[in-house]
């Protein structure tokens, strides 16, 4: 028995989801192929889902999560932390307006992937999970015509191929769109523990009152230097916290990723909010986060191929929006092929509007913008370094009463930091700082 | 109800020999007899010739025995065990029927339970009674021992439970006990025969981890195939069977079907010997619910001492053999002192 | 010939952890598996269906995400799935349970004709009672081969099995008349990783699902109310303590015998027989 799909989606992350579900809601036969128990079994993610790229997918998708056990939390506030070894400067923003149109939500990834799958699945396509594509099967053209998979008669044809594998892009390799494989200073390694908090403990600690949230970005002293953010986010009866930073710094100091963790939870800021909850573990993860960006992209189309999400390099420097990337690309590869479709033609040359599509979108602008920042930080270390603990050593000397007189004190405060950076410019770096990492 | 509670214990037989736990049960019966007012154990026998174990079950504790007596009665077959019970249950009535949680134990039990349409509390670890309630209170391991569950049967009689062999304390034998011996001679009705035994082998299969009294297991620290041989030496003197952790199988030194853990067997064997196993919790939930529990490492801080009961901190290569020798040595010799 | 093999959903045990603070048992995000035994079971069915044309049917009795592994029983390539499902069901223990399964098999009985074999596991792994096969023998009146290990031959004609079965004595060489039920151990067989074309078959695939009138059951004897055993409570069972470090780098000889003195306090190693001298010689 052949088994023939038209479009066959090599992983069920965020991406290869939104490709599937563009494709089946237009009748086209779908199958997305998972290697995890199910989907989102394996995934990781820090946990905060922005709503803008889900809407262009599923416009009333918001009524629908809210009813749902997918998400966890609406995220009205969201705060930064600057710490040093043993103070820390909060800076907060928190909106009214989020209440209503909600912007983002806490998720946990197992929940909101199986939501998602039941959605696309309800849309028309086939979810295989615990099936792993190990390769291409390609005609005498050398053209792809199928997947290979680990099961017995495990073959299935197709016409086009979806590639939204995440971040080890093993069969984009194997395609031939990508020549070696990522480098070490391309990712991060993030590790992250769900910690059990009972729902009222955390309402109390974010401040926060029914199915609203909060999250707070957390950088400085505990990194050691490296490039790297660490964060908690309110679930509904947990917090997600945890940590990414580069491969490459963690090699070069010799630092295991949960000892940074470790590190990180047991800073008096942290210890002081979470308390004993901080050993309430129930789950731990590690993933990769490419960081490469810009530089790092493969190729992402080829003859009857498409890629799409981390496999595609398409998350932003020391970020969080990979998910939202993830979800736009696989909508504008659906797209793409929906008109491939009509035109019967699924060579490299009309998937290539695919790349176009990227460029005109947010995505590839987004990346080009901070194309440069992970080397920026990484040349400019004092935004680790320097500002946390100046920052918080100036707010120690404006709030200190230590009989100092205050104009003296205000003194120092400038000389501090002028001897540094002008004030103008310590603010904006500040702003710039957040908005790069948020 | 003023009438005499009766606690019936099954005595097992295997191949004409009392099984352990049958005297285990008997001892556990009494204890609980002692805490109910009006209520005597009775010990349960099958088959012919008999009358030593009959005896046997006396001098044991039981206030007094019932020997069903019947030609067919002699081997376990189930068919014909349920029926004969259930008959025996149907007269006498008892207030609790206890049984040792062998696979037979447990085989037949479900039988008979159902038969009578009376609760079953399977492979207990704990037996009481509910004091002002007057009903058995049975504690069992669920989940993978995980969780113990208390389970009672209040309105139906008997109470039935199976039991885990070697975790009652047996009486020693006292020959001044004396009871009644009641002798049910009894002819099993013509039964169309639902299962016929062709043959009976005692255990020698190849791997034999499930159902080993003792298993001695080797870790990465035992170093290679050949360390394993000395392994195979001591379990083979105690009548055991080896095993081994993932890190042992994944080097090659062992198959893995000797694997014990998360992704191997879970055993419980009387006794586990952890030879250079440094006890990963994926190894301990394979056999943390062993009896007891030795384990030997040259790292004093390896985490297996934190759940064995004898802990020796040196080589195995050295220690192994050295134990091997003294148990040989000790059991050869006539028993004295 | 017509098989209904029994299956269980359980929570993956090994995944099983504890709250040690409130003391419960975290079910939350363990997985759902079939159980071990069950998918031996599983794979038996399908060799009886390769090689001599078997229908198989699979039950379970379970909520409604019960569904999830009977889906997962019809990628073995089996013909039909059941979910016997019911409010009434919900409390039930083996007594209860057996009455559900027995009656559920009857029912097939019904529409098939004949049932002439029914397979369980041997245990579940998470109520570990092991009574639910020996149970369902009794009342369908099925001739009973528990814990059976190796199948030689299935002779249709004379409607009798031969195979070999586990005990604590040894091994029994049996024959068992059909119809029978067979409680799986699970060093039977390896159960199959399914092909694709059935995985996808089985993706599609909606069991039906049967509640206690379909089955034609007295609901006073489902459930808690039929179910003669009550657990009156659960416990998290302290953690096992270790015991003493009883030798530290000494002489071999030494260390040998701290560790038989110490072995000797333990009353429980007179269950070894070669050890049983040893012990009572020193009581
Ligand atoms: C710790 C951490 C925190 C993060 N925080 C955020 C955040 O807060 N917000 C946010 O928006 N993003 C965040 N991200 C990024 C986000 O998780 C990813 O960008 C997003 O999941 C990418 O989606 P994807 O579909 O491309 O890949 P994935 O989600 O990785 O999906 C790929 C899927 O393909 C499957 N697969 C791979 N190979 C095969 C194969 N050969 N055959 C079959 N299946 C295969 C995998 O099992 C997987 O399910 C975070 C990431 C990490 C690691
Ligand atoms: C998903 C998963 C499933 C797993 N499933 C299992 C499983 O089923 N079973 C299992 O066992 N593991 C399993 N593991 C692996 C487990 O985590 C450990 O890696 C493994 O148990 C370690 O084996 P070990 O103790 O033999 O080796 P090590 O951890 O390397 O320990 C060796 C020990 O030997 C001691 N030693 C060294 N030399 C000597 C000597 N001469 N004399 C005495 N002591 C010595 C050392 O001090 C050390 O404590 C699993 C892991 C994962 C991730
Ligand atoms: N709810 C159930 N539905 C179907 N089969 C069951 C159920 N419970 C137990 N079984 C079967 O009975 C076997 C033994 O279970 P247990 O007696 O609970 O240890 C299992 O391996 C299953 O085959």
């Amino acid at each position: 028995m052949k088994i023939e799909f038209d479009v066959v989606v090599i992983g069920a992350g965020p991406s290869g989801l939104s490709a599937a579900y563009v494709l089946a809601k237009k009748g086209l036969k779908v199958a997305v192929i998972e290697k995890g128990e199910y989907p989102g079994s394996k995934s990781v993610m820090g946990g905060v889902l922005y709503m803008n790229p889900l809407k262009e997918l599923i416009p009333n998708v918001v009524q629908l999560l809210k009813e749902s056990k997918a998400v966890e939390r609406n995220v009205i506030e969201q705060n930064m932390w600057l710490v040093n070894e043993n103070s820390v400067l909060k800076i907060g923003h928190r909106n009214q307006k989020w209440k209503e149109k909600p912007n983002a939500f806490t998720v946990l990834r197992a929940n909101f992937d199986r939501w998602f799958a039941k959605q696309v699945e309800a849309a028309g396509a086939l979810v295989i999970p615990k099936t792993k594509v190990e390769d291409f099967i390609k005609n005498g053209d050398g053209k792809i015509v199928g997947v290979k998979t680990t099961r017995p008669e495990g073959d299935v044809y197709c016409k086009a191929v979806v590639v939204s594998e995440g971040v080890n892009p093993l069969l984009t390799m194997k395609a031939g769109l990508r020549k070696k494989d990522i480098g070490a200073k391309d990712v991060a390694i993030a590790v992250k523990e769900i910690v059990d908090v009972p729902e009222a403990v955390v309402n109390n600690l974010f401040k926060v009152e029914g199915d609203f949230g909060a999250t707070i970005e957390i950088l400085g002293s505990w990194s050691e230097g490296m490039v790297g953010i660490g964060f908690l986010y309110a679930n509904r009866d947990s917090i997600s916290i945890g940590c990414g930073v580069l491969i490459e710094d963690l090699r070069r100091k010799k630092v295991k990723p949960y000892e940074l963790l470790e590190n990180m939870k047991n800073h008096p800021a942290i210890a002081d909010l979470l308390g004993d909850y901080r050993n309430t573990t129930k789950e731990y993860l590690a993933h990769l986060i490419p960081e490469g960006g810009y530089y790092a992209m493969p190729k992402v189309y080829g003859d009857r191929i498409l890629v799409c999400g981390d496999a595609a390099m398409l998350v932003n420097s020391v970020h969080r929006e990979g998910s939202n990337h993830a979800i736009t690309s696989g909508r504008l590869a659906g797209e793409t092929l929906l008109e491939a479709f009509e035109k019967g033609d699924f060579s490299e040359k009309t998937l290539k509007s695919y790349y176009d599509r990227l460029n005109d979108s947010f995505i590839i602008k987004d990346l080009y913008k901070y194309k440069d920042l992970t080397g920026t930080i990484e040349k400019n270390r004092h935004f680790i370094e320097i500002y946390p603990d100046m920052l918080n050593n100036a707010a120690t000397k404006f709030l200190d009463v230590d009989g100092t007189p205050k104009g003296e004190e205000q003194l120092e405060i400038l000389k501090m930091i002028r001897e540094n950076r002008s004030l103008g410019g310590l603010t904006l770096d500040a702003l710039k700082l957040w908005n790069s990492v948020r | 109800m003023m009438e005499n509670k009766r606690i019936f214990v099954l005595v097992e037989v295997v191949n004409d020999q009392p099984h352990p736990v049958s005297w285990e049960l008997i001892g556990k019966a009494r204890e609980i007899a002692s805490k109910l007012e009006g209520s005597e154990v009775w010990g349960i026998v099958l088959g012919k010739d008999r009358d030593q174990i009959c005896n046997e079950a006396i001098y044991r504790g039981a206030n007094k025995v019932l020997y069903v007596k019947g030609e067919d009665l002699n081997d376990y077959i189930n068919y014909k065990y349920r029926k004969a019970i259930v008959e025996m249950v149907r007269k006498y009535k008892p207030w609790a029927f206890l049984v040792g949680a062998t696979l037979e134990g447990r085989e037949l039990a479900g039988t008979i339970a159902t038969e009578l349409k009376t609760g079953l509390t399977a492979d207990c670890t704990g037996l009481d009674i509910i004091p002002d309630k007057e009903l058995l209170e049975m504690t069992r391991p669920t989940f993978g021992g995980n969780l113990m569950a208390t389970i009672m049967c209040p309105e139906h009689l008997p109470q039935m439970a199976t039991i885990r062999p070697g975790v009652m304390r047996e009486m020693p034998p006292d020959k001044s006990r004396t009871g009644e011996i009641i002798v049910e001679d009894y002819t099993l009705p013509s039964l169309e025969p639902l299962i016929e035994v062709l043959e009976r082998t005692p255990v020698t299969s190849k791997v034999n981890l499930q159902y080993a009294p003792v298993v001695v297991s080797g870790g990465k620290g035992v170093g290679g195939p050949e360390g394993f041989k000395q392994l195979r030496e001591l379990a083979n003197l105690l009548g055991g069977e080896i095993g081994a952790s993932r890190a042992a199988v994944k080097q090659g030194w062992i198959s893995d079907e000797y694997q014990v853990g998360q992704t191997g067997k879970t055993i419980h064997p009387v006794i586990y010997i952890a030879c250079g196993i440094s006890g990963a919790i994926q190894h301990l939930v394979g056999m943390k619910e062993s009896n007891i529990i030795i384990a030997i490492n040259t790292d004093e801080n390896a985490p297996i001492f934190g759940i064995s009961d004898i802990g020796i901190v040196g080589d195995l290569n050295k220690v192994v053999p050295a134990l091997t020798q003294k148990l040989k040595a000790l059991l050869s010799k006539p028993k004295a002192g | 010939m017509n098989v209904v093999i029994c299956i269980k959903q359980i929570p993956d045990t090994t995944n099983v952890r504890i709250d040690r603070k409130t003391n419960n048992l975290v079910r939350e995000g363990v997985p759902s598996i079939i159980n071990a035994d069950d998918l031996r079971a599983l794979e038996l069915g399908a060799k009886f269906k390769e090689e001599f044309g078997a229908k198989i049917y699979v039950i379970t009795m379970g909520p409604p995400q019960a569904k999830e592994a009977l889906k997962d029983a019809i990628a073995f390539g089996l013909d039909e799935a059941i979910l016997i499902s019911d409010r009434v069901f919900a409390g039930s223990d083996t007594l209860a349970t057996t009455y559900v399964l027995s009656q559920s098999i009857k029912k097939i009985e019904e529409e098939t004709g004949h049932v002439d074999l029914v397979l369980t596991g041997k245990q579940a792994a998470d109520g570990d009672t092991g009574q639910v096969g020996p149970g369902i023998a009794t009342r369908l009146n099925f001739a009973l081969g528990a814990y059976i290990m190796k199948l030689d031959e299935i002779d249709l004609k004379n409607q009798v099995i031969s195979a070999i079965r586990r005990l604590d004595r040894g091994f029994e060489k049996v024959k068992i008349k059909m119809p029978a039920l067979l409680t799986i151990m699970s060093d039977i067989n390896e159960p199959r990783y399914p092909d694709l074309p059935n995985l996808i078959h089985s993706i599609k695939y909606e069991p039906r699902v049967w509640n206690y009138k379909d089955i034609d059951a007295d609901s006073k004897k489902c459930g808690f109310f039929g179910s003669p055993t009550q657990v009156v409570r659960a416990n998290i069972p302290p953690a096992r303590k270790g015991g003493d470090i009883v030798s530290k780098n000494d002489d071999p000889n030494i260390a040998a015998d701290k560790l038989i003195e110490a072995l000797k306090k333990f009353k429980n190693a007179r269950l070894i027989e070669t050890l049983r001298p040893l012990i009572e010689g020193d009581l």
